[in-house]
């Protein structure tokens, strides 16, 4: 159950297939056992091609790639990490969200430092924080954006266009109800994700915007959501949406896959979600061409922010005793990046030139945002705890069962993030 | 030859001396502690010692990765002092859960006992959903149950447009369906309990009991109920038991939402430990989960057989 997942890894789970490594036996950092420990995508991925090209190129080698579920894969890296069975190279979530994520483990002192690895000074410096900040704890593996899918064909033969500001958002809900449909797909049974999807797409403008550095100077201290406006807009603006219709009824109780059933099916026009969430919208409709366009959350289309950032990477766990090894597989998938990223149809951690498109061809329309700068952390990925993403998402499913917006729902999260 | 009674002599008739036999004593009351050691140890390694290192977690900030720093009672004051909502959810479901499946499984114990041609049919029909999986019956009911799903479907179908709700989704709503789609899967479990014990109660005391004029009602509340109590513990206890630690219906059916409406002990203990990292306050509301479960049980068996006696 899932138990909670971080707003990204959670679609990642569905198409997403990243290695990790498993124990190995060192041979002096020449040969031996690497193994690589990820989660179960129920397809082969970029990293068992990885690893097999790895184990290719250095026959002496023996790469061993171990699959577990989602789940117990995040709750049992964690502890493994702490004992002397530790895998050689291990995938994860980056930054904090998870309990087993990268920074988490890397503040732990479990992660080994890999500074000096060819690729560490190519992570572009808006992604420096979830790989470690000053040290390099993490080879980014992925970049994903948070956006809303639409159907193109749909649109046209409704005669609509995407919205680009937060009244014709507005507006896009009133019409989507004359016509019988609902203008977004939203779900919020617990662990639907719909719903924090949508929020943070809104913090994004609301909060970045004003605030660039503000996830920086909530971890440092500096500030608290309280003291940031931009979150009780973001909650007061999701309201909004709510009270005009734009959800539908009945989204307390809607699954996930039923959310993205009816998006698919053309029952609800928009749906807010990471780019790895197509292949979730494509299996209840194969036919449909899904494209993607910028959430607009204010009138002003210059303040407009994408939340956008390398969601998983690759670890090299500080007790495994084939630490060399390790490095050099890490190393082999940065420099093939380019190649593995295509298998599961997605975009690499670290660009390989700076014209490099950051997002699929799908949401070509969110990259000239992204390349202007304009994008803020995915929010989760930055708070040290999991429980304030489930705080956050219990606001907003509050605001959904008629709570209004207000300081103090905003003040639950300060509320819920950890003391020191 | 030597006559039983003969009194005997010798060194064979010497006493005993106190010192020996003691020490055989001691050595026989050894042999059943022999036996008893490998069980015992295994459960000292697998069961006790876990429970008690548990138990010490519980007094600890342990975070499952850096070492336990000592918090004494922290643990405890912070449960009931900040998240007294899920045990009050947790007593409410085994509430409706505990009276819910027992009448309906004692209902169909009783009218599944004699007169019905088809009663092995149906008690067997009863009984499947008790053989499946908690989890695939919580994810079928949670397809039903969906906002988007067959049961609001049919009630707009039928013109009850109006009763369709998100049932899972509503805070008012969807403990009850939890408690209700427990009841469902295991009414038929605890109807085996009663037929057995409806079984076990001699025909002759129900014809004592006509020829003296008593009516249905009194049979059942004088003869029934009361020779019945082994049942009825049985079913309390093991009801109480699975609504107090139950994870996998509320998982699957609604994770603990919407908004923590139905957050258990059982699904928040574990989101503790293994998605927010706080191993130790997950221990603690463990331990406390696990007193207040055997509090409970001996609660129960305690009234009924007082009762019973």
């Amino acid at each position: 159950m899932k138990l909670r997942t971080t707003a990204l890894a959670a679609a990642a789970t569905l198409v997403l297939g990243v290695a990790s490594a498993c124990s190995g036996d060192a041979d002096d950092g020449g040969g031996g056992v690497l193994t690589i420990s990820t989660w179960d995508a129920g397809t082969e991925t970029a990293i068992d091609a990885a690893a097999a090209d790895f184990g290719e190129a250095n026959p002496d080698i023996e790469v061993e790639v171990e699959r577990t579920p989602w789940d117990q894969h995040m709750q049992g890296l964690r502890r493994q990490l702490n004992t002397n069975d530790v895998p050689d190279v291990a995938a994860t979530v980056l930054g904090y969200g998870e309990a087993a994520s990268s920074l988490g483990l890397a503040d732990s002192g479990l992660l080994a430092e890999l500074d000096d690895a060819p690729w560490a000074g190519q992570v572009p410096e808006a992604d420096r924080f979830l790989v470690g900040g000053e040290h390099t704890y993490a080879l980014p593996l992925d970049f994903v954006a948070i956006g809303a899918f639409y159907d193109p064909a749909l649109f046209a033969q409704e005669n609509l266009t995407p919205p680009s500001t937060i009244d014709d958002v507005l507006a896009l809900c009133q019409q989507a109800q004359r016509m019988g449909k609902t203008a977004f797909a939203m779900a919020a049974q617990e662990g639907a994700g719909f719903t924090h999807f949508l929020g943070f797409a809104l913090a994004a403008t609301l909060v970045y915007g004003e605030d660039p550095q503000f996830s920086e100077r909530r971890l440092a201290g500096d500030v608290t959501f309280a003291e940031q406006p931009g979150w009780e807009e973001t909650l007061a603006r999701f309201a909004e949406m709510s009270d005009a219709g734009c959800f539908g009824e009945g989204t307390t109780g809607t699954s996930r896959e039923s959310a993205a059933q009816a998006f698919a099916a053309g029952e609800a026009l928009i749906a807010v979600a990471p780019t790895v969430t197509l292949p979730l919208f494509q299996a209840s409709n194969p036919d449909a061409s899904f494209e993607m366009f910028p959430f607009p959350a204010s009138d002003d289309a210059d303040q407009l922010r994408v939340m956008a950032a390398p969601a998983t990477g690759l670890v090299v766990p500080e007790r495994s005793d084939n630490q060399d090894v390790a490095r050099e597989f890490v190393d082999f998938y940065a420099e093939n990046r380019a190649e593995y990223s295509e298998i599961d149809n997605s975009v690499p951690g670290i660009p390989t030139s700076p014209d490099d498109s950051r997002v699929p061809e799908f949401a070509e329309s969110l990259d000239p945002i992204i390349k202007a700068g304009r994008t803020a952390p995915v929010a989760d990925a930055t708070w040290p705890s999991p429980e304030v993403l489930t705080t956050f998402n219990t606001a907003l499913v509050n605001i959904l069962m008629g709570e209004e917006p207000s300081a103090e729902l905003v003040a639950t999260l300060d509320a819920a993030w950890p003391s020191e | 030859m030597t006559s039983r009674h003969a009194p005997l002599t010798g060194a064979d008739s010497a006493p005993v001396p106190r010192r020996n036999s003691r020490r055989r004593r001691s050595r026989t009351g050894q042999v059943p502690w022999l036996f008893v050691l490998p069980a015992l140890t295994l459960i000292l390694a697998i069961v006790l010692g876990p429970a008690l290192v548990g138990a010490g977690y519980s007094l600890t900030d342990w975070d499952g990765l850096s070492t336990p720093s000592w918090v004494g009672m922290e643990n405890f004051q912070t449960f009931f002092g900040e998240d007294t909502a899920v045990l009050k959810q947790t007593l409410l479901l085994a509430v409706v859960y505990v009276v819910g499946v027992n009448v309906v499984g004692l209902m169909l114990a009783l009218g599944l006992l004699r007169t019905l041609r088809t009663r092995h049919l149906l008690r067997a029909l009863f009984f499947l959903p008790a053989v499946v999986s908690p989890l695939v019956v919580a994810y079928i009911w949670r397809y039903i149950l969906d906002s988007r799903g067959p049961l609001n479907e049919v009630l707009t179908a039928v013109g009850l447009s109006s009763w369709s709700k998100p049932w899972l989704g509503d805070s008012s709503t969807a403990l009850m369906c939890i408690a209700a789609v427990m009841i469902w899967q295991f009414a038929g479990y605890h109807m085996l309990i009663y037929t057995a014990g409806l079984q076990s109660i001699q025909e002759e005391l129900y014809d004592a009991a006509a020829l003296d004029g008593a009516g249905a009602w009194r049979r059942f509340w004088d003869i029934t109920l009361p020779l019945l109590t082994p049942a009825v513990t049985v079913g309390l206890v093991l009801s109480t038991t699975l609504a107090l630690i139950v994870f996998d219906q509320v998982m699957a059916l609604t994770g603990g939402g919407p908004a923590g409406a139905t957050e258990t002990l059982g699904t928040f203990l574990y989101k503790q430990a293994f998605a927010n990292g706080k191993y130790g306050y997950s221990a603690a509301v463990a331990l406390l989960t696990a007193a207040g479960i055997c509090a409970l049980a001996l609660l129960q068996i305690r009234i009924i057989q007082r009762r019973h006696r």
